[in-house]
């Protein structure tokens, strides 16, 4: 049994742990400025220490990861296979495909990284178990990130960054619950808001689908970059994989399955632009007409 | 004292961010850190099981996207709970080495992720979470029979090293 003395203080250090708790958690639900800063020079401190670390074990890991992804691997592989052949398939079915491809290139103009400064960044292997909801990259303020820049792949978008240190941030990624973005749909032209709703879902969009718009599954979709919108124009997005009709309201939602293949990220480029900055550089060049708005 | 603290607390960092993160079974890496804490509470009391807990988590919590202070929270709970349970156990065996942390995070990770989902992270909690429990249950009860010892060294305590029951604290 303890003895009162003991209960008294255990009551104490109950009441001193619960009140921190709650100080720190709504600080950081707030986004208190000292605190992110008190973190990220706590981070940089051990980070010398936990570089050490990775070194003396990556033979280690790098062992233990070729012993347990040789499967994925090979699955990966034999995927890639199918889809080459798939390809090829398509690829001697026609000159009208070639042509329809042809057409929808020059439409979409995808050259999303020609003239804008980008750095390649590595996706660093997740800490715990249950964050899945955004990816962690190993470049910073140093490389000229900034909160909001664009992640992509090859493929398409990625997410945004959303926490900038000075050698590491995070991407959310577009699947994540809540995560919107201005989207264009090839084809019928419709400008709508597409919504994350959660990862390994598609996206969704609704506002902005007119009632009457033609949309077909496998039309493409590219960020839309209307005004205000934290991503430059025409980067593929995904394509649509169904639409969903409301009897009842005539509204179409339709569902987007996005390009960039979320689940196996292992290197995404940030673009380097931001949309204040992009602003900034209109208001300067395009002062004489847009000083009276 | 708080020297060994300090010591074991950043070894155990640094072995969850450099090896364990890494070390995956499914997808599924061991909680270092949480283990610690309960092994912690096991041989340290619940005061300063849960002090260690909450120190431990707000440590990893600094390279999690779930709110700062979380894992504080559930990582203190379950060394607390721990430390109080261990009254209750009079002759120590190897059952109750592994079965202790074991409990301890089994408490841990299910605080951590209903604190997530009332906190508005509800990605947290996915057709995955039982899976993942599980895992990690087994990986830190493994985890537990080096973080004991290693406690019990921090603390200067006897918990667990004699036949008997001998609380730290007294």
């Amino acid at each position: 049994m303890s003895a009162p003395g003991q209960a008294g203080r255990s009551r104490l250090t109950l009441i001193i742990l619960v009140l921190l708790t709650i100080t720190v958690i709504t600080l950081d639900l707030q986004d208190f400025g000292p605190l992110k800063r008190g973190q990220a020079t706590v981070r940089d401190g051990v980070e010398p220490v936990t570089a050490a670390g990775d070194s003396v074990f990556s033979p280690v890991t790098n062992a233990w990861k070729s012993l347990t992804d040789y499967d994925d691997l090979q699955l990966e592989n034999e995927s890639l296979r199918a889809e080459l052949d798939e390809l090829r398939g398509t690829a001697i079915s026609g000159q009208a495909a070639v042509e329809t491809l042809d057409e929808l290139l020059r439409e979409i103009d995808i050259d999303i990284l020609s003239g804008v400064d980008t750095t390649l960044a590595r996706v660093t292997d997740p800490t715990g178990n249950f964050d899945d909801f955004t990816v962690d990259i190993d470049r910073g303020s140093r490389d000229g990130l900034l909160v909001g820049m664009p992640a992509v792949t090859g493929a398409g978008l990625v997410g945004k960054v959303v926490e900038v240190e000075a050698d590491r941030s995070q991407v959310e990624l577009i699947t994540e619950a809540g995560f919107g973005l201005g989207v264009r749909i090839i084809g019928p032209g419709d400008i709508a808001l597409a919504r994350g709703v959660g990862r390994g879902e598609h996206l969704e969009a609704a506002e902005g689908v007119a009632d009457g718009s033609r949309i077909l599954q496998g039309m493409s979709v590219v960020t839309s970059g209307i005004e205000g919108s934290p991503f430059p124009p025409d980067i593929p997005v995904g394509v649509v994989a169904g639409v969903e009709v409301d009897g009842a309201e005539l509204q179409q939602k339709v569902l987007i399955r996005p390009v960039a293949d979320l689940e196996r990220l292992t290197f995404v480029t940030i673009i380097l632009w931001s949309h204040d900055a992009d602003l900034a550089e209109v208001s300067d060049t395009g002062s004489s007409d847009g000083a009276g708005e | 004292m708080l020297f060994r603290v300090g010591l074991v607390l950043i070894s155990t960092l640094v072995l969850q961010l450099a090896l364990f993160s890494e070390l995956r079974i499914n997808g599924v890496a061991a909680q270092l850190l949480l283990a610690a804490s309960v092994s912690a509470g096991l041989t340290g009391g619940p005061d300063r099981g849960s002090a260690f807990g909450f120190a431990a988590g707000l440590l990893i919590d600094l390279y999690l996207p779930t709110p700062f202070g979380l894992s504080a929270a559930a990582y203190a709970l379950a060394a607390g709970v721990i430390g109080l349970a261990r009254d209750s156990v009079i002759e120590r065996s190897p059952l109750t080495l592994l079965g202790f942390p074991a409990m301890g995070t089994a408490i841990g990770l299910v605080a951590f992720v209903l604190g997530a989902v009332a906190l508005g992270f509800s990605e947290v909690h996915t057709g995955s979470t039982g899976r993942i429990l599980i895992t990690v249950v087994l990986m830190n009860a493994i985890a537990g029979v080096v973080l004991v010892p290693v406690t019990r060294w921090m603390w200067h305590a006897n918990w667990g090293n004699g036949s008997t029951i001998r609380s730290s604290l007294t």
